[in-house]
């Protein structure tokens, strides 16, 4: 499954939106997430409260990542949300 | 009870005269007649304090000045005045459209979803104004003490502003936050099982799982702010209750104030990170 966050817009400010994103996907458990944020700014909020979201149903969560600043982001808060073996950072494949 | 503003309100050391606004019973009368230099963290915190009174009659004067005036219609507190009908001055009754030089002008913020708005009119805003990558720093920042105010504090106030650098000596851009909740101490007091002095809880505020809540896996978002302030040399100012601590250069300054403050303002100011810094229109610029 994959969720490009730009489909839903530019800015992801709270957890109240990563939780509407959430209900929008289908049900039950799937093998593996890519989460692309390119093209998105987001909170440590909303993406604690995304990748908080989706690690109950799945066990490989990839965030594809440009920048080093959300990368760091990403990796601290997936060791913070105990989910280092769970969430895997790469960087965009070029067009 | 009335209170009257100086001259100058730029700093939160600036806000004491708001301290007594808290013990208004029947009315507030907010005098701001002799202003004549105020920055957005004064307009924010300005406002949270009325905003917090509510439930009182609300009188605001607003400053003679006539270029503190016009500055106050184009960021917007003078709109939000007239809307609540706070204002107690016959010669502005029409609310002016904010300018757009003001990258975000003063919004209330009492739902997620307006806090969304916000987010995406600022993203927009910022947009071939801030190099492309810090926009996402500034969106970080700005909301996530955004969501900390409204969470563990009460509806808030947020304005973004550049600056021209005429006064400080850096263009830049400056945003500012305030609530009118319990203030980190209050907050804090459950998950640490005692009360800090409220300097000391504001530091305590930004290690890592010092939360709120009782959530073991929340506690980062301030964490963040402060790696962002330190890796682009922005200057960070948080006032809760009596606690001041100011963040520049990689390092805290706290002290305990005198006057209590009743709620949370947190400042940023990021230098150098406008591709075109405005060069006029600004508060800063009539100073």
């Amino acid at each position: 499954m994959k969720i490009k966050l730009a489909d839903h817009g530019r800015s992801f400010a709270t957890r109240a939106r990563a939780d509407e994103i959430l209900a929008a996907l289908p049900k039950g458990r799937t093998p593996k997430v890519v989460v692309d944020m390119d093209g998105a700014s987001v909170t440590p909020s909303f993406l604690a409260q995304l990748l908080s979201g989706l690690s109950p149903h799945t066990g490989h969560i990839v965030v594809v990542v440009e920048s080093a600043d959300v990368t760091r982001l990403v990796e601290s808060l997936s060791q913070h949300l105990g989910l280092s073996q769970t969430v895997r950072v790469e960087p965009p494949v070029p067009a | 009870m009335r209170v009257a503003a100086p001259e100058t309100v730029r700093e939160a050391i600036d806000l004491d005269f708001l301290a007594r606004a808290s013990a208004a019973r029947t009315s507030l009368d907010v005098d701001l007649g002799e202003l004549r230099w105020v920055s957005p963290l004064g307009i924010v915190a300005l406002l949270a304090t009325c905003l917090s009174r509510r439930d009182r009659e609300i009188r605001v004067t607003l400053p003679r000045d006539p270029g503190v005036r016009r500055y106050l219609h184009q960021v917007g507190f003078a709109g939000e005045l007239l809307r609540e009908g706070w204002v107690h001055d016959g010669a502005d009754t029409e609310v002016v459209p904010p300018d757009l030089k003001v990258c975000l002008p003063v919004t209330r913020l009492w739902t997620e979803f307006e806090v969304e708005r916000a987010a995406n009119a600022l993203t927009e805003a910022l947009n071939g104004r801030v190099a492309a990558n810090l926009i996402d720093v500034v969106h970080r920042v700005a909301w996530e003490l955004t969501n900390n105010a409204r969470e563990h504090g009460s509806p808030c106030y947020v304005v973004v502003q550049p600056y021209t650098g005429r006064t400080s000596g850096t263009p830049g851009l400056f945003m500012a936050v305030a609530d009118f909740g319990k203030g980190f101490a209050r907050t804090l007091r459950h998950t640490l099982g005692r009360r800090l002095p409220d300097d000391e809880a504001i530091r305590k505020g930004f290690e890592e799982g010092v939360s709120g809540t009782a959530d073991p896996h929340r506690g980062l978002g301030l964490r963040f702010v402060q790696q962002d302030v330190d890796a682009y040399d922005a200057q960070l100012t948080i006032l809760s209750r009596r606690g001041f601590v100011t963040r520049e250069r990689g390092v805290f300054h706290a002290e305990l104030r005198a006057r209590d403050f009743r709620g949370t303002v947190a400042s940023v100011y990021f230098p150098h990170v406008l591709v075109n810094p405005p060069t006029a229109a600004t508060s800063e610029d009539k100073a």
